[in-house]
């Protein structure tokens, strides 16, 4: 599949990876790709003017993500995690669980991050470019149903519609 | 979101909790799976510990084993 992507979309596949990595997620989202189109300089412009700029959405990776472990949901439960964390540290060292969280190796891509390759070869099949850009992974990104994209999404885009509109657009620009 | 106050049969607040658990459970298992193999548990011994086969927890923990030693 990736022998038609450009290397701008090669770069962003390699990125998404990174992104995940840096806030301890296991697997590869449709979200990091989003983080990574949002550095790439064929994307990065239509997103900032919806308000998806870099730092806004890995904010709100962070924010969404596996990584952290949430106090407040297990406390609701009765789970008092600084007296686990307390145990944890005394056998397992200092920092055991920030340790033992996911996100170490090569990272996998979820179904949904499936999704979205396959979209954008799709796109490229019935747009006018030949290969696989940053465009067409933008545009796969925006068209899976993916709970945490829409989650991000609508945290820091005022109009996704808006935003799917212009990056149809670019996407029948060819190159 | 404020938990103490959300509703205790709000199954977003319920879902969030047995994700967090999951994950916390994951991590223990983790630092638990590597503290057994390098007190020299077998694959068998940790396998019967955990209710799993023992190819899978080998799979599931045979490569982070094999990075800590590297």
């Amino acid at each position: 599949m990736f022998e038609k992507f450009t290397r701008a979309a090669r770069a962003v596949v390699g990125d998404a990876q990174h992104e995940a990595h840096a806030v301890g997620d296991g697997r590869i989202e449709p979200v990091h790709v989003l983080g990574a189109l949002a550095k790439q300089e064929r994307t990065s412009g239509v997103l900032a003017r919806h308000g998806v700029t870099y730092d806004a959405v890995r904010a709100q990776i962070a924010r969404t993500g596996d990584s952290a472990l949430d106090v407040d949901a297990l406390a609701s439960l009765g789970v008092d995690l600084e007296a686990v964390r307390e145990r944890a540290e005394a056998t397992f060292g200092e920092g055991a669980l920030e340790r033992a969280r996911r996100g170490r190796g090569h990272l996998r891509f979820t179904r949904p991050s499936k999704a979205v390759l396959e979209h954008a070869l799709l796109v490229t099949v019935v747009g006018p470019g030949r290969e696989v850009g940053a465009a067409q992974l933008l545009a796969g990104v925006l068209a899976v149903d993916d709970p945490r994209t829409t989650s991000v999404l609508s945290a820091v885009c005022d109009d996704p519609a808006a935003l799917r509109a212009d990056v149809m657009g670019l996407t029948e620009e060819a190159g | 979101m404020d938990l103490k106050e959300a509703t205790g049969d709000d199954p977003e607040v319920g879902l969030r909790a047995v994700r967090a658990l999951r994950e916390l459970a994951d991590r223990l298992e983790r630092l638990q799976v590597e503290r057994a193999r390098s007190l020299g548990w077998s694959w068998q011994q940790v396998a019967d510990a955990l209710g799993v086969s023992r190819q899978a927890a080998h799979k599931k923990h045979g490569e982070n084993a094999r990075q800590g030693k590297g």
